[in-house]
């Protein structure tokens, strides 16, 4: 109910109004039906205008939605949601998945990713014989564990020179071509083969790569310029390369298709710096250089007439100082579940963790 | 909130230590004789510190649109893995089709991501440093490229947790999606790219673009049949290091202040008519 504005703005001086003045009934601007005089009509059972197209009928034809809803022709599309969960889920459970839907997973779904690589004859995927020496010869012990390790550690560099010779050097010299193979004049042509790759690893030189490093290596090696740069440099030779270990073997077994690997020993010192794809730098520097000390693999396809020596592989020994890894450096998330102080894994610590709370229930079924 | 804003602060110092750190360590070095490589690290160096406002100000200013022939083609400085053309996503016969998979693909989204750009990179038109950029796609979403649309221009230029934040308040299925997809560019932007402050990074793209449409159909009245379209989506998200450039559009929006200094310059510019001086 609303009074006239006119007499309302004339009254807004006094509180109450004039009891003269009459009240007017609102009427409110819509069209009417006659609802007050049809019920059918009142109730949105019967429409107003029979001719007009309804176009509100999931409002006013609410009764027919399931009908309406059979109209559409229904598809099974794609579901990215279901997938993406399904991508996340680890393969036991993607099995039970399966398995409740009626499909059998070790029948009828054929692995979801097919792995394969490129195997050739004309290297090995690996060094045959990692043993290195150590530079330190152990001390002769006093107790008899001391000299039970003194007695081991000699008789395995006597064996390992006996196989440098008998499975090295000798199995080396009787093919043609190499007949005056010598160990001792290998060492400056291991440096050049080291710089060389390295250079063109550096300036990312693919063709001249493949002629100075292995499949092996490339492996191993061209990830440093593909995800990022490195900038290496040779400052100088502390001493002169020497050969440490000279092994052939044939792959297939027995075949005669002898591949050679020698073990280099090179004490340099380099610079070399690795940054990340957007030039910042991760590890290394561009001006100080380090002293490096490593025991280098190369490799040759010794059976045919055109095989090369290549840079195959690094070895680690056992003995040897280990290097310092990168450091990156990331935000601390406030996160309660973060430890305050560091905890050591022990070995095997499923184990333990069950045999605790084994003996835990024991002692609580005691109690 | 305040949280954020401390770890923010705190990000700030760092980064700055790292900034001065590096420039300790690497002085420009010469005449070594390595190649390309080390004498465009050697003018790299020459980087100096600038504000987020200088940077977005010699950024725009590279949006001035250029006559074609006057454009220089800048040399190829980066490395990138060959492009394989006779690789195509679809089976078709013959030779690719300039009209199938033009424009952004996720495939060549991706590309961008195993681009290696030169050690120490500064950007010659605006002498900075280029800034560690995350490409991530999310494929074949069953949405609609006109409702992901506007959630794509909330975030458009906005930092990251902040966008996150924004996100989160408006409870659509647009927003979820897209929330979720930058928690991933996050995610990979520390996990896979080294990027130690994920936070300051800003959403510099982020769109949808439609990948496919399934057709269903739907019966009218009279045996009248019409298509329905169910249409699917890929949702692509860049972030970059570093803050947004406060303003939405290609190039920043004239305020008062520089409609005032275009009025001076006209009233300064004037000439009185066969005056003296």
């Amino acid at each position: 109910m609303w009074v006239g504005c006119r007499m309302g703005s004339r009254l807004t001086s006094s509180i109450l109004p004039h009891p003269s003045i009459p009240t007017i009934i609102q009427s409110a601007g819509v069209h009417h039906h006659m609802e007050s005089k049809n019920l059918r009509r009142f109730l949105g059972i019967e429409r107003s205008n029979k001719a007009k197209a309804n176009r509100n009928t999931h409002h006013n034809e609410r009764m027919f939605r399931k009908m309406r809803g059979r109209k559409t022709v229904l598809l099974e599309l794609p579901d990215d949601v279901e997938q993406r969960r399904l991508d996340a889920l680890t393969p036991n459970k993607l099995r039970t998945e399966m398995l409740k839907k009626g499909i059998n997973p070790y029948r009828e779904v054929q692995p979801r990713l097919w792995q394969e690589s490129q195997v050739t004859f004309q290297s090995l995927y690996g060094v045959v014989d990692p043993y290195v020496k150590s530079e330190d010869s152990l001390p002769w012990g006093t107790n008899l564990e001391g000299l039970k390790a003194k007695g081991q550690d000699m008789l395995q560099s006597v064996q390992h020179k006996w196989h440098n010779y008998k499975s090295g050097t000798s199995r080396i010299k009787k093919k043609e071509g190499f007949e005056k193979f010598d160990t001792n004049t290998f060492g400056p042509s291991a440096d050049l083969i080291y710089e060389e790759a390295h250079l063109a690893l550096m300036t990312r030189n693919v063709k001249e790569l493949h002629g100075l490093i292995t499949e092996h290596a490339y492996a191993k090696m061209w990830p440093d310029v593909s995800e990022g740069s490195i900038m290496w440099r040779l400052v100088e030779r502390i001493e002169p390369s020497r050969v440490v270990s000279v092994r052939v073997t044939d792959n297939p077994y027995k075949s005669g298709n002898d591949i050679a690997q020698i073990t280099v020993r090179m004490h340099l010192k380099q610079i070399l710096a690795v940054f990340d794809r957007f030039g910042h730098l991760m590890l290394g520097s561009e001006t100080e250089p380090r002293t490096t000390l490593e025991y280098v693999v190369f490799e040759n396809h010794i059976a045919v007439v055109d095989g090369k020596w290549r840079l195959h592989d690094k070895v680690y020994p056992r003995w040897v100082n280990r290097k310092e890894p990168a450091h990156f450096t990331m935000e601390i998330k406030e996160d309660d579940s973060r430890p305050s102080a560091p905890i050591s894994l022990p070995l095997r610590a499923e184990e333990l963790i069950k045999k605790r709370k084994n003996e835990k229930q024991k002692g609580d079924d005691d109690n | 909130m305040l949280a954020r804003t401390i770890s923010r602060c705190g990000g700030g110092q760092l980064a700055a230590a790292r900034a001065a750190s590096t420039a300790s360590i690497a002085p420009t070095r010469e005449g070594t004789g390595e190649g390309d490589v080390e004498r465009r690290t050697g003018e790299a160096r020459k980087a100096e510190a600038v504000d987020a406002k200088e940077e977005w100000r010699r950024r725009s200013a590279l949006r001035t649109p250029v006559l074609q022939r006057d454009e220089v083609v800048p040399a190829k400085v980066y490395f990138a893995p060959e492009w394989p053309l006779d690789q195509k996503a679809s089976d078709d016969e013959g030779w690719p089709n300039p009209m199938k998979g033009y424009g952004v693909t996720p495939e060549k989204w991706e590309h961008y991501n195993k681009v290696v750009w030169p050690p120490g990179y500064i950007v010659p038109e605006t002498g900075l440093p280029k800034p560690r950029e995350v490409f991530h796609c999310r494929q074949s979403i069953h949405f609609s490229p006109k409702r992901a649309w506007y959630a794509c221009q909330l975030v458009w230029r906005m930092n990251v947790d902040e966008a996150l934040v924004q996100l989160d308040l408006q409870q659509t299925k647009a927003t979820g999606m897209l929330a979720e997809v930058l928690r991933e560019a996050k995610a990979r932007a520390t996990d896979e790219f080294h990027i130690d402050q994920a936070s300051r990074m800003h959403v510099a793209e982020a769109f949808p673009i439609q990948s496919n449409i399934i057709k269903g159909a739907r019966r009218h009245a009279h045996e009248d049949w019409h298509e329905i379209r169910y249409r699917y989506i890929h949702l692509y998200v860049r972030l970059e290091e570093g803050e947004g450039p406060g303003y939405k559009g290609r190039v920043k929006p004239r305020d008062g202040w520089d409609k005032m200094e275009e009025y001076y310059k006209y009233l300064r510019s004037r000439q009185i008519k066969h005056s003296i001086g």
